[in-house]
């Protein structure tokens, strides 16, 4: 898959790197299983330091959209799809509101578990 | 074109050096030349049969005649393929040396004997086989075959501040049926040899066969790269860098569909001047480098590696030394 990196943006590369891993799975470009670039050499690739590419795994992985092997690299989850991604777009979103609000997350989590009780 | 032209003449005229040879001989030999002349051997002994020198004469001079005649006709005549052309010489050149050595043999031998049925062949056989090798000749001045090759217009729009990198992983299902089989081959072959504990009698075959399934196992997954280095491709499984392309060295990429039968047929071909990694019919990259020498590889989408490539090939995103390594 294609990703394209822009230094002079204000998100974070490693932020733009899973924003396209994460697209990627949402068109389909990238199927459960398949396997991602190893961080190194999509570091050397884009240009960036590799730790910016295993913070945007990490993320991807907390999301559950990826999963990482240890020693085999990382891998779309077979349970990452479209939904759950746009779930994890629409968490983040939520996230982002709710702190600019002050919101502090058992304030957020209380918000969910009214939302889902009701 | 006129230096393609001068080669092509001069490959033909090379075809006629054989034929020229034969009637120089004769015309040199004639009067000192028996009436019979040894033509067949069998094994390492004397002739075995005699032919009269017309007719052993008449017969080498079709032999390397026909070349000659062949060959200046495939230097002028028009709308046959640089590669068709260069086939032709070598098959040719084979051909017309083989005649004209058979003839300098079977009249020098026997002119020496003096009796037909007393020449021994002896180590002049190894000169009869490497005449075959004349055709090399014709071969190697013909002009180089130039592929057709076209550049891909899309490109994509980067700002200064950004860079693009494509990556994929292929898998070449092939290559693993390949290995099993190879697998399964060896374990048939030298696993009574491993089993009784005689590996040392069957070393070499067991070397030879593990590094075949090395080989090909080494093409079962293919990471394949674009990005401002150029184009890579990497084994996926060994991590054995396979095909390196650099940036600069890229004239032309084209994003084309792949026939096997077009690039020597499935898995990893190399022939002169190509090199490809064909693993099924249908979509590809074909990348010519200014070297003129063409490299293809079947992917599912060439069209995002071959508008990337372009892309940085032209300059239109931050190149290396542009920025340093940034950390976000």
């Amino acid at each position: 898959m294609l990703f394209v990196v822009d230094a002079a943006l204000t998100v974070s590369l490693a932020v733009q790197i899973a924003v396209q891993v994460r697209s990627g799975v949402v068109n389909g470009e990238l199927k459960p299983g398949d396997r991602l670039p190893p961080a190194r050499d999509l570091a050397k690739s884009l240009r960036v330091n590799m730790h910016t590419v295993l913070r945007a795994y990490a993320q991807l992985r907390d999301d559950g959209v990826i999963e990482m092997r240890q020693g085999r690299g990382a891998f779309v989850r077979q349970d990452a799809g479209a939904g759950l991604i746009r779930v994890t777009e629409l968490v983040a979103e939520l996230m982002n509101e709710a702190r600019k609000l002050g919101l502090t997350q058992p304030d957020i989590l209380r918000l969910i578990q009214r939302g889902g009780a009701t | 074109m006129r230096a393609e032209i001068t080669r092509r003449s001069l490959a033909g005229a090379s075809l006629c050096v054989p034929v020229l040879v034969v009637i120089i001989s004769w015309l040199a030999w004639r009067d000192a030349l028996p009436a019979e002349l040894a033509s067949h051997w069998s094994g390492s002994g004397p002739a075995d049969d005699a032919m009269a020198v017309g007719t052993l004469l008449a017969l080498n001079l079709a032999l390397s005649g026909v070349p000659a005649v062949a060959g200046v006709a495939v230097s002028f005549w028009p709308g046959i393929s640089a590669r068709a052309r260069r086939g032709t010489y070598f098959f040719l050149g084979v051909f017309g040396g083989m005649g004209a050595v058979t003839w300098l043999l079977s009249a020098g031998l026997t002119m020496q004997v003096g009796d037909p049925y007393e020449v021994v062949l002896g180590p002049w056989v190894i000169v009869s086989i490497v005449a075959a090798g004349y055709g090399l000749i014709p071969f190697a001045i013909s002009p180089k075959p130039r592929f057709e090759a076209t550049d891909v217009a899309r490109r994509f729009e980067f700002a200064p501040s950004e860079t693009g990198a494509w990556s994929q992983t292929i898998t070449g299902n092939m290559f693993a049926w390949v290995a099993i089989g190879l697998i399964v081959l060896g374990s048939v072959i030298y696993g009574p040899a491993v089993i009784d504990g005689r590996v040392s009698d069957q070393f070499f075959g067991i070397a030879v066969m593990g590094a075949a399934i090395l080989l090909v196992a080494s093409f079962i997954r293919l990471r394949v790269t674009a990005d401002w280095r150029g184009l890579r491709v990497v084994s996926a499984i060994f991590r054995i860098p396979l095909k390196r392309i650099r940036l600069e060295a890229i004239d032309m990429i084209e994003a084309a569909e792949l026939r096997p039968t077009e690039w020597g047929g499935w898995g990893y071909r190399i022939m002169p001047g190509r090199s490809a990694v064909i693993l099924r019919k249908g979509p590809g990259l074909i990348v010519t480098t200014t070297n003129q020498k063409q490299f293809a590889i079947t992917l599912d989408d060439p069209e995002t590696p071959a508008a990337l490539l372009a892309t940085l090939r032209d300059g239109n995103s931050a190149a290396p030394g542009d920025s340093k390594e940034v950390t976000s």
